[in-house]
């Protein structure tokens, strides 16, 4: 995926199991599917009635399986640095198809080995 | 007198803002290899303070800070008589000094207008950061901006002197 701004997680995977759950719709415990359930659930709760016409439920559902793609912010989570341990890289680029590596420099000798103080001047202009 | 030049600040994230021990990606590329380096630097935001305050305005153009004394064993050259006034009077082209803030920075600065860098604005709002007070803010854009828009002449007219009238 040649994607440049936003995570792009898709719900594909995570419907057909809420499909087989029924009842289920509103309390998976699906880490992967976790706000896709509740924010379908919430829609369909509120459509159909908690009792539930499973029929319509299931298009509604199929519907959103072939339209929904959920958007996520770039800002980096949080938790980042809060702490030292490693970032969890596939929480930071879930959906990129790239290989990188992540590194924390604790100060800015890299930087000061790549100036070169200039002797150019407006003096000398 | 130098504490007039830097001090603790006690307004809204401006230019000239100087962000202390900042973290500044840096992204790289080899081959088919990302790197994205985290940086602590300190850095100075050259962004318009008039631009800061519009919500469109999601990244910040700021330029690397390094301590003076860190520049000064790296880099020898830096002690050539000709260098240190260039620096004093204000007149090298890419860097910017900036003095010792009692108290709160007791080394000389060096701002490098070559090494820039764009970072989010949120996070630098609520930063630790020192101010430069005006008109040394000012004179560091001016300086900057001095920098973005020289043009180098392929000839100049030194050589035509005789020719001109007296």
């Amino acid at each position: 995926m040649a994607a440049t701004t936003g995570h792009v997680i898709s719900t594909k995977l995570v419907i057909p199991a809420l499909l087989l759950s029924g009842t289920a719709l509103t309390t998976t415990q699906s880490r992967q599917g976790n706000y896709s359930d509740s924010h379908l659930a919430i829609t369909a709760s509120s459509m159909y009635g908690a009792a539930g016409e499973l029929t319509l439920i299931q298009e509604a559902l199929r519907k959103s399986v072939q339209e929904t793609q959920m958007r996520f912010s770039d800002a980096p989570p949080s938790i980042w640095f809060e702490d030292d341990a490693e970032p969890s890289l596939v929480d930071l680029f879930v959906g990129y198809d790239t290989s990188f590596t992540l590194s924390l420099e604790h100060d800015n000798s890299a930087l000061l080995n790549e100036f070169s103080p200039s002797s150019d001047s407006w003096g000398g202009m | 007198m130098s504490s007039s030049w830097l001090k603790r600040t006690s307004s809204s994230l401006q230019q000239g803002d100087l962000l202390l021990n900042f973290e500044v990606p840096i992204p790289t590329r080899q081959t088919d290899q990302w790197n994205l380096r985290i940086v602590s630097t300190d850095a100075i935001v050259l962004t318009q303070s008039c631009d800061i305050g519009k919500a469109a305005q999601i990244d910040l153009l700021v330029a690397t800070v390094f301590k003076f004394s860190e520049a000064l064993a790296k880099w020898p050259q830096m002690k050539q008589p000709a260098y240190r006034t260039n620096l004093l009077r204000q007149q090298s082209i890419s860097d910017f000094l900036l003095p010792p803030c009692p108290g709160e920075r007791d080394d000389w600065s060096l701002v490098s207008f070559r090494q820039l860098h764009t970072v989010s604005k949120a996070l630098a709002i609520d930063w630790p950061r020192l101010e430069l007070s005006s008109p040394y803010r000012e004179a560091l854009a001016q300086a900057y901006g001095r920098f973005m828009m020289r043009v180098g002449l392929p000839e100049g007219l030194e050589r035509r002197e005789a020719e001109l009238p007296i």
